[in-house]
């Protein structure tokens, strides 16, 4: 028996002296109860009201339910151990991003999975964390996948979000420059969809970017945009659209790079003591360049002194041309032509474009050479595709081109490899030179990378430090030091092995 | 299960014929076994603060340790600090209490911390040995407090004057009572279309009027009105509710002369006359093993309140606790869900009052076996209609259901049984998502508060495994 309450809202909401106290739903035996006892109107309907609140909480039997709700399916991978669970709860719930990306990254490793009593809270640490989506995949497990298909919130993401999407329509210039660059790295799908949607309806600043920005991810599919970018009403779309075909292999552009460059780079040989001959390179002027390539940017005259035309040139298309096309166009090795190169008059001009070649087409052999001569400033693009041993060989040239957060980020894999010892020394006296550019989160980051060996160093600092009484530093190692024993205590006690 | 009121029933003629039998026992004396550490995540909840874990996390480097050891009740050591002297650091194992001789504030301070973590990490430093002397003296000092106060607590007092105190504050409460039904006839009256507007001030003079009346029982039933969610469509049947309610509270104090002993008892703690601690531990114990099933902070008036579930299974009963605490005031016990103790408990007087006292607490242990609870929702809101006949006005049946599981239907977050019955779950969403977390959405063991129509989840049984919420 359930008595409808619509008429105690309505009397109670008016107030018994406009609408009267009377509750005519209740069971009359009820009401006469009601009416012997009552001393006034409010009276009968206080007590009216809390008979029928009594009669409907007793009456009730529970809802009926219909329709089933989908239930979790087992977990394939195993599953952490509790000992190392316990420090993950603890970190989620400190909210450490730090040690939380740690641990998921070395379950990662193990293949396993966070327990299922903890993947909610790791679903909301993401909402305010963002973690690494394909992470967070491999070890959520099935829970963490069944909880996303029930929680709209913690849904996976194929497409942009509405918050995305409010970005992209109404951040400003550089916030939009900032997410898309993000979204052409995570989901480069979607971004080739927004651009191809809106490409037309930006500003010439705008299509620049979207058009230099494609450029470094670019694929053989993107010809036809590219080419479609040379019509644009702005020279500089123009230009970056004719830079981004001379990546792809076979577009006109580079063809008419590289035949321009056969007939500019002679390489002859030169007596040397006279028993000795050595190479040695020399710039000719083949006549005005193709008009593609005065199309996309190059100039005719040099505007620099006692630099000829003919450098001036064909430095400029090197810039535009694969290192490997060059060299086999020449007949020499990638090597030769670039110690040559290093070796021109004219090599403070030539250098940046031969980095920009080395970069744009990852030849690790001509960025070696730049970087070993010092010519250039090192970006991290420039190695970006190097290997962590190769960036070691060169961690003394990297610390004195290159800002300490840069640097920091050549030798932090994401995957917690530990970093030479000799390398952590050149990164921690980077870091006592520079130690207000580098925020907390990063350096307990990188303490996760550091060697246990690193510690006397870091002790020795800290007495320093504490003499001098400078608590910048005594916090900042304080923490190096926590991070440095926590992982020492984890992996000590087996828990990450 | 279903036996369970009856069987409280029969305790509570026992607790009548022996209460001349009572034995004073010393509040909390009772120790751990050899083998009770706590656990990373018990050490956390000790902690005043995040800080204080962190910093007592560092200090738990056997380096910074010496003369550590244990015994059956306590656990000592000597910290290295800044200062020349090490800080000595005692933990009283039995009553969860800490003395450290660091100028810290905080309590239990990190060096304290950091010695349970120490000896959870290094436990082969910790051998067992008598305690030292200071240790046994300071031991000594707290049991020969507790007992002191026990002694002072049991001081008789004048009756004569006993009398004229329970007169003049009946007289009080009889005053405020009609105050109330007074204000609660004007709320009808005029309407409570505009509370609204007006809903954190609407009640504050009547409640302050009550505090005044010394029926602090009232007070917080008018203070729950603060906590109406006034954007729901729903918030004027709430409020009525809840204002119906305490008018017939109101009127039951009214034509209390009805009412048999236990129901005045019950009716008395309702309004808010406090009963002494002492006697409550006059009652008959209920002695064994409590799973300790929930521990729930609320601000409640400037008081942290706790309010701790308890069960045994061995009488099938539940048990609640409340402790109130002022800020900055250090907590007499320290209850950890999730744990089992053995203790002797003592009810508050009346028909099936859930609130007890609990005394002589002797061991614990980590864990809550699975309790064996209604298999149906139907079944779990019988007993409740049962239990709201003793304790009209008691808000919250406990109840451990079966087989249930959490699942989503018209929108709303629902408890559902084996037959496809389902009661609405009050939980925030957070801890909604939590329990589908643990169970996967599967039928499981869980642990809660029926509230009218509603279900609060406490805990869930998961593979055996015990998550408080």
């Amino acid at each position: 028996m359930k008595i409808n309450t619509t008429n105690i809202t309505k009397t109670a909401t008016l107030g018994t002296s406009r609408a009267g106290g009377s509750i005519l739903d209740l069971p009359k035996e009820l009401l006469q109860i009601v009416a012997e006892n009552e001393s006034d109107t409010e009276d009968a309907f206080l007590k009216s009201i809390a008979l029928v609140f009594a009669i409907n909480e007793a009456g009730f039997n529970g809802v009926e339910i219909k329709g089933e709700f989908p239930v979790c399916p087992n977990e394939t991978k195993p599953i952490a151990p509790a000992e190392i669970t316990h420090y993950f709860k603890k970190y989620l719930q400190e909210s450490d991003a730090v040690l939380v990306s740690y641990l998921l990254t070395n379950f990662r490793k193990r293949g396993i999975i966070v327990p299922g009593f903890l993947v909610s809270d790791l679903m909301y640490f993401n909402q305010r964390n963002k973690i690494d989506p394909q992470l967070l995949s491999d070890v959520e497990g099935e829970t963490g996948k069944w909880l996303r298909s029930i929680n709209p919130d913690w849904a996976n993401k194929s497409s942009i979000s509405d918050s995305d999407e409010n970005i992209w329509e109404t951040g400003s210039p550089a916030i939009r420059k900032q997410w898309f660059k993000s979204l052409l790295k995570n989901d480069p799908n979607t971004a080739r969809l927004i651009l191809s949607e809106s490409f037309s309806a930006e500003n010439a600043d705008m299509r620049e970017f979207l058009v230099d920005a494609l450029s470094q991810k670019i694929n053989s599919d993107d010809q036809p945009f590219f080419e479609s970018c040379l019509s644009d009403r702005s020279i500089k779309v123009r230009n970056a659209a004719y830079r981004a075909l001379c990546f792809i292999p076979g577009s006109d552009i580079s063809k008419a790079c590289l035949n321009y460059l056969k007939k500019a780079i002679q390489i002859d040989e030169q007596r040397v003591m006279l028993i000795k001959k050595k190479k040695v390179i020399h710039f000719a002027f083949p006549g005005k360049p193709e008009k593609i390539l005065l199309d996309a940017g190059v100039e005719e005259t040099s505007n620099i002194k006692q630099l000829t035309d003919a450098v001036f040139i064909a430095g400029q298309i090197i810039g535009l041309t694969n290192p490997e096309l060059i060299s086999q166009t020449l007949g020499i090795s990638e090597y030769e032509l670039i110690q040559l190169l290093l070796s021109h008059e004219n090599v403070d001009f030539l250098a940046p474009f031969a980095a920009m070649s080395a970069t744009h087409f990852k030849n690790k052999k001509w960025a070696k050479a730049l970087i070993e001569s010092e010519k250039v400033l090192i970006s991290s693009e420039m190695i970006s595709f190097f290997s962590v041993y190769e960036k070691k060989e060169l961690a003394q040239k990297l610390a004195r081109s290159m800002q300490i957060n840069e640097l920091i980020d050549q030798f932090t894999d994401g995957e917690y490899t530990v970093i030479d010892p000799g390398v952590s020394e050149i990164i921690f006296n980077q870091l006592l030179e520079h130690p207000y550019n580098v925020d907390s989160p990063k350096i307990r980051e990188l303490s996760l990378y550091l060697p246990v060996s690193i510690t006397g160093m870091l002790e020795s600092y800290k007495t320093e430090f504490t003499k001098l009484e400078n608590h910048f530093w005594i916090k900042r190692l304080d923490e190096m030091l926590d991070i440095i024993n926590l992982k020492k205590q984890l992996n000590s006690n087996n828990l990450l092995n | 299960m279903s036996d369970y009121y009856a069987r409280k029933n029969d305790c509570r003629l026992g607790i009548k014929s022996f209460s001349l039998l009572f034995r004073i026992v010393k509040f909390n004396s009772y120790f751990y076994p050899d083998t009770m550490s706590f656990s990373l995540d018990e050490i956390t909840r000790l902690a005043p603060d995040e800080a204080s874990v962190k910093a007592g996390e560092k200090l738990a480097v056997v380096s910074n340790w010496s003369d550590t050891g244990r015994s059956e009740n306590a656990l000592w050591g000597n910290c290295k600090g800044s200062g020349k002297l090490p800080y000595r650091v005692m933990v009283d194992l039995g009553n969860i209490a800490f003395k450290c001789s660091c100028p810290s504030r905080k309590f239990p301070c990190k060096h304290g911390l950091s010695i349970l973590i120490l000896q959870l990490r290094n436990t082969s430093e910790f051998t067992q040995n008598p305690n030292p002397e200071d240790v046994q003296e300071w031991l000594d000092k707290r049991n020969s407090r507790a007992e002191k106060k026990e002694s002072s607590e049991s001081k008789s007092v004048d009756p004569e004057a006993k009398a004229k105190r329970i007169e003049s504050r009946e007289e009080k409460v009889r005053n405020g009572i009609e105050e109330l039904q007074l204000w609660l006839k004007d709320l009808v009256r005029n309407g409570i279309v505009s509370i609204p507007q007006n809903r954190f001030q609407f009640n504050a003079n009547i409640i302050s009027r009550m505090v005044d009346a010394q029926a602090g029982g009232l007070a917080n039933r008018l203070r729950q009105f603060n906590e109406i969610d006034f954007s729901q469509q729903s918030w004027p049947e709430e409020l009525m509710y809840q204002a119906s309610s305490l008018y017939l509270l109101s009127e039951t104090y009214v034509n209390r002369n009805v009412l048999d002993e236990e129901r005045h008892s019950d009716l008395e703690q309702w309004i808010g006359w406090n009963i002494t601690k002492e006697e409550v531990l006059k009652t008959d114990a209920i002695t064994g093993n409590w799973m300790v099933l929930s521990c729930q902070q609320s601000e409640m008036d400037r008081l942290t309140m706790e309010k701790i579930w308890m069960y045994s299974e061995q009488d099938k009963r539940f048990a609640q606790l409340l402790q109130f605490f002022a800020p900055g005031q250090i907590m007499e016990t320290h209850y950890l869900a999730n744990t089992t103790i053995e203790a002797d408990v003592h009810f508050y007087p009346g028909k099936q009052n859930l609130r007890a006292i609990p005394s002589a607490l002797r061991k614990t242990s980590s864990g809550c076996t699975v309790i064996s609870g209604f298999s149906g929702i139907t079944l779990a809101l019988d007993a409740k209609t049962a239990y709201r006949i003793n304790q009209p006005f008691g808000n919250e049946f406990p109840v451990v259901f079966s087989a249930v599981s959490v699942v989503r239907h018209n929108q709303k977050w629902m408890l559902k049984d084996s037959d496809n019955i389902g009661l609405e779950l009050i939980n925030p969403e957070l801890e909604i998502m939590k329990a589908l977390s643990i169970t996967g959405g599967k039928p499981t063991s869980i642990f809660g508060c029926i509230h009218r129509t509603t279900f609060m989840i406490l805990g869930i049984w998961f593979n055996s495994i015990y998550y408080s919420f």
